[in-house]
């Protein structure tokens, strides 16, 4: 009898221990540690403003939610490879930071998390404090895949000094394709400073060109949109009927004609020179071309160059035809889908993103002038604080008309559509048949299409 | 070689040094130029018109290698996974090898031609699956992961079978008649016998894990675990993908990290020669 | 043994005989012993990862999840035969083999010639031939875009002083690839150029005095002794050297990234570009599958003329 209440008494104290050792392990789970790509830099960077006001945030984040850690890894080479590998293998990090670019190949691979979960696990996190143009970018129907960090719309670069040379005023930002087209007319200069309008022109001796163009969809998407066409239908199923429209084969031959009909952008092999002569920035910043199509990273590039001045630099944005419009590049924070399984990391990791997102780490990290804030009011206070307001302004206005990349919007989108486009324009620019390159072309990514809708 | 000495003897000759003149120029110039680069401050690269000859010495790319990254620690974990890669593969190929040339086994050459055909295989397509079953072992970050799936290859089996072949097979009859087993025909007789095409095979699989980026980028995830190659990458990479590489920088990597396998060779250089004279061939 | 007895007799006895053969005196079983080290390393880290792309060749897989791969059956390979720009790398792959194999063996062998004549300085020759050899496609890569750059580089400037008219090496469709041939050929050279030292140095002096005493001048000797006996040595470099062409990627990816005007894109880098950027690894593995049969296929082609021709058998 005494031996059965020993055991009972054993039982019972049994099961206490386990009770309490239940609760000290939950105590111990609430810490989580999450690993977080894209709050490192590289080597040679260490010690600059945008390392230190991570670093700064990994602390501040630790102070502020004792229980999360932030392990920050290091962005590895080859970012997109190794993430699909990692993906495929569950060695991704829980959080990273995402061109936005790459969201439908990981939505379509089932390796991102949807975050409206967050909204309600994490009451501080609003989606008003985003703007909407970069918002709409991880929206898809209910789903929120990921949170926008920052981005760019495409506008156009101009050295005023050109402007001076051809002694023409420069742009405004309501521009129209005939402004565009007079304009560039007269900024192409022969060594006599006679322009594309003056009948004595000399062809051999070119010392001002007008406008880079080059092959590459991303740079010249948008004067597609500017005419009304459109290079792919909305639900990304066919561009028979877009691509070879008449509004975007109108476009494009405006596009070829600045090249081989105006002369006021130099052929691909006179770009080849100058960008090997000098580097297309310098070649830009002494007056070679005078404007060329670009987003906000591009000042990081241009300000370190050895002959940048401010009064070599500005900005306009994109002319309008039938309409204004520019395509926009961003980039934002994504979620490991595993998270799904795990409440306490899951939340951790939303209030981890929230606090990326906010206002006051947004606007420490504008000093790296790669990109506009998506917080709105960091980006805001950008331009205030802004060692080039006028420009920085003139980006966020531009940013209105800006339309998402469809590499955010379709899977696959950068090799079965960009690349075979950016292929046509190569042919095109170097003289091919545009209906004939167009052609080819519809067929070749209908089949692709075809197949990957399958 | 002895040629006897005959009138154009000269004339060849100074055509043979004019040919390796020529030759040595063009493989001399653009390394020139790659020290030249890496003495250059960043963004002066590309300045016309080229220059060859360095016009700056400026060490601060070097500087930079060896203070931003713990270069001591990649350095050793290099040399511990080039070692043990390269002694596995001279092992193990050279073993496959002997038996593939010289033993005569019911399925030898059905399974060479599987060994070959394996070589046909771009690399690439079977990188996943590879990490996966590498990640299913437990060996990522480790130095197994890094080693063991390199520590064999078809190109090596190759190359010794093709050198094993041509040893004459008195040699091997002479043995077994003696009673020598085929473990002491082969570690006496047709190893040392073989010196040049090892050291072949060694300086190549040395030259290959030296400087291989792919594997070690997905294996080594610490710093810790990372490679020369590896942790010199890391100074090209950057999220944003807006920066500018820094090519003198990239040049100064490549520079450091060509010349332990310049000194191997060099020091591999010597050992052909002596294999050859030790061959008893000749 | 119980099914053995069902069977035919003439099975049965083959069969038997196998069993035999495995067991006679005349199969070497050591070698068993012998290939077991690569053999365990080759079914662990080649076959099973190529039997899984072989899977996933007949499947639609694009993601992360193995077990949700949709099976397709033979749809990637019905796509493939239609596919304009894979058939393209194709024939770019074909063009830059026959280019570079033929080339870099006949160049690397004269060199290869010339260092065997015991001239002075050979070892120094023999390290500065090599360094190519052993730097990274990244460097190579950098330092020959700038050599061929049609205004700065060297190359043109050498070309136009001896009076002939610049190239536009690597902007121009037509020398695109002859340019990416020059530059693999350039770092390759050491390589072949050891390959076919370690032949030559194999071939007994005895016949080239024997050949002496006949009266036979160099180019005879050439002829007669070093290329016959130099057979498996070029055997070894062409078949290597054919497989290695199809599968060349690093200097197209850095260099042209398949341009100008897709004149430079091989197959391998189609395949690299679908599977990695374009996630579609099921694709990417069926046109992987077919690239390695046409090698194969070749291969064995190479094999079988060998064979024919009476030259020294592999097998």
């Amino acid at each position: 009898m005494l031996s059965k209440r020993t055991s009972q008494a054993g039982r019972l104290i049994g099961l206490m221990l386990i009770v309490i050792s239940a609760f000290t392990v939950f105590a111990q789970d609430d810490a989580v540690t999450l690993d977080v790509i894209g709050l490192t830099v590289p080597p040679d960077e260490i010690g600059t403003p945008l390392d230190i006001s991570r670093q700064e945030f990994i602390t501040d984040f630790h102070e502020a939610n004792p229980t999360i850690t932030i392990n920050a890894i290091e962005a590895p080479p080859e970012f997109d490879t190794q993430i699909i590998i990692d993906l495929a293998a569950g060695t991704a990090p829980d959080v990273w930071y995402q061109g936005s670019g790459n969201l439908p190949n990981l939505v379509a691979a089932e390796g991102i998390l949807d975050v409206s979960v967050c909204l309600d696990l994490v009451p501080e996190l609003t989606l008003d404090r985003f703007d909407p143009n970069f918002l709409s970018i991880h929206q898809q129907g209910d789903a929120l895949w990921g949170l926008p960090d920052g981005g760019t719309p495409m506008v156009m670069y101009y050295n005023p000094e050109t402007f001076a040379n051809a002694g023409i005023d420069e742009p405004s930002m309501d521009w129209t394709w005939d402004d565009f087209l007079t304009t560039m007319q007269e900024l192409t200069l022969d060594s006599a400073g006679r322009n594309r309008l003056d009948p004595e022109f000399d062809e051999e001796n070119i010392v001002q060109y007008g406008f880079r163009v080059r092959n590459f969809l991303f740079e010249w998407i948008y004067f597609v949109w500017q005419n009304g066409g459109d290079v792919i239908s909305p639900d990304g199923t066919t561009v028979d009927g877009y691509l070879n429209s008449p509004e975007t084969i109108e476009a494009i031959t405006f596009l070829r004609d600045l090249v081989l009909e105006y002369g006021v952008a130099p052929s691909p092999s006179a770009l080849d020179q100058l960008n090997q002569q000098f580097g297309f920035l310098t070649a830009f910043l002494q007056g070679d071309v005078a404007m060329f199509a670009r987003g906000h990273w591009e000042m990081v590039g241009l300000r370190n160059n050895e002959i940048y001045t401010e009064d070599r630099v500005n900005i306009v944005a994109n002319p309008r035809n039938v309409e204004a419009a520019t395509v926009i590049y961003e980039s934002g924070w994504v979620l490991n889908a595993a998270l799904a399984d795990d409440p306490v990391r899951l939340e951790a990791a939303c209030t981890l993103i929230e606090g990326l997102t906010d206002v006051q780490f947004q606007s420490s990290k504008v000093i790296s002038g790669l990109e506009i804030s998506a917080n709105v009011e960091a980006a805001a206070a950008a331009v205030e604080v802004s060692e080039y307001p006028e420009i920085s302004e003139r980006f966020v206005m531009a940013l209105a008309d800006g339309r998402a990349d469809y590499a955010t919007r379709f899977a696959g989108w950068a090799v079965l559509v960009e690349e075979p486009i950016n292929l046509m324009m190569e042919n095109i620019l170097a003289g091919g048949d545009i209906q004939e390159e167009v052609d080819i072309t519809v067929e070749e990514i209908n089949r692709e299409l075809e197949r990957a809708n399958r | 070689m002895i040629y006897e000495k005959k009138p154009w003897d000269l004339p060849l000759k100074i055509l043979g040094y004019s040919i390796l003149c020529l030759v040595a120029l063009a493989m001399i110039v653009p390394f020139i130029w790659m020290v030249s680069t890496s003495l250059k401050p960043s963004g002066a690269e590309f300045a016309y018109p080229p220059q060859i000859l360095p016009t700056s010495f400026n060490l601060e790319n070097y500087k930079n290698l060896f203070t931003l990254v713990p270069f001591g620690r990649y350095f050793l974990n290099t040399i511990i996974v080039t070692f043990f890669t390269v002694f596995g593969q001279i092992i193990i190929c050279s073993m496959a090898a002997y038996a593939f040339a010289r033993l005569k086994f019911i399925g030898r050459d059905v399974l060479f031609v599987l060994y070959l055909a394996t070589m046909m295989i771009p690399f690439q397509i079977i990188l996943i699956p590879l990490f996966l079953i590498v990640f299913g072992l437990g060996w990522v970050n480790t130095y197994q992961g890094l080693i063991i799936p390199g520590i064999s290859s078809v190109f090596g089996i190759f190359l010794l079978r093709q050198a094993f072949m041509s040893v004459p097979g008195d040699y091997q009859d002479a043995a077994r008649i003696d009673g020598a087993s085929e473990f002491v025909i082969y570690w006496r007789i047709f190893l040392p016998l073989n010196g040049p095409a090892l050291a072949t095979l060694g300086v190549f699989s040395f030259m290959g894990t030296w400087t291989d980026l792919l594997w070690p980028l997905l294996i080594a995830r610490d710093q810790d675990m990372r490679t020369l190659e590896l942790g010199l990458a890391y100074f090209n990479s950057s999220l944003s993908a807006f920066q500018q590489t820094n090519w003198p920088l990239v040049m100064a990597a490549a520079v450091v990290l060509m010349l332990p396998v310049l000194l191997v060779y060099i020091f591999a250089q010597r050992y052909f020669i002596e294999g050859i004279s030790l061959s008893g061939v000749k | 043994m119980a099914s053995t007895t069902q069977l035919p007799t003439r099975t049965a006895k083959s069969r038997k005989s196998l069993w035999q053969k495995f067991w006679s005196s005349t199969n070497e079983r050591m070698g068993y012993l012998f290939i077991l080290p690569s053999l365990t390393h080759i079914i662990l880290f080649l076959f099973i990862p190529l039997g899984f792309s072989l899977f996933l060749s007949f499947t639609d897989w694009r993601g992360t999840n193995i077990y949700n791969a949709p099976w397709v059956g033979l749809d990637n390979y019905e796509f493939m035969m239609g596919d304009r720009r894979f058939w393209n790398a194709m024939q770019n792959s074909a063009y830059y083999t026959l280019l570079s194999v033929p080339l870099g063996m006949a160049i690397s062998l004269g060199v290869a010639v010339v260092m065997n004549q015991k001239l002075r300085g050979t070892y120094f020759f023999r390290t500065l031939f090599f360094m190519p050899v052993i730097s990274s496609w990244v460097a190579v890569s950098v330092i020959w875009i700038t050599i061929l750059d049609p205004q700065a580089g060297i190359l043109n400037y050498l070309l136009t002083s001896i009076g002939l008219p610049s190239v536009n090496w690597l902007g121009d469709p037509s020398t695109a690839m002859p340019s990416i041939v020059i530059i693999a050929i350039w770092k390759g050279l050491g390589f072949q150029m050891i390959i076919w030292l370690a032949g030559l140095q194999a071939v007994p002096e005895v016949l080239y005095e024997a050949a002496s005493i006949d009266g036979a001048n160099s180019w005879q000797k050439f002829r007669s002794i070093t290329i016959p006996l130099l057979a498996p040595t070029s055997f070894f470099l062409f078949v290597t050297g054919v497989i290695g062409s199809f599968q060349v990627f690093s200097p197209v990816y850095v260099i042209t990234g398949g341009g100008p005007r897709g004149a430079t894109d091989v197959a391998v880098h189609r395949i690299y570009l679908r599977a990695f950027e374009g996630f579609d690894m099921g694709y990417a593995s069926a046109q992987a599958w077919v690239l390695f049969s046409i090698i194969f296929v070749l291969t064995l082609v190479q094999f079988w003329v060998r064979r024919r021709r009476g030259e020294e058998t592999l097998f």
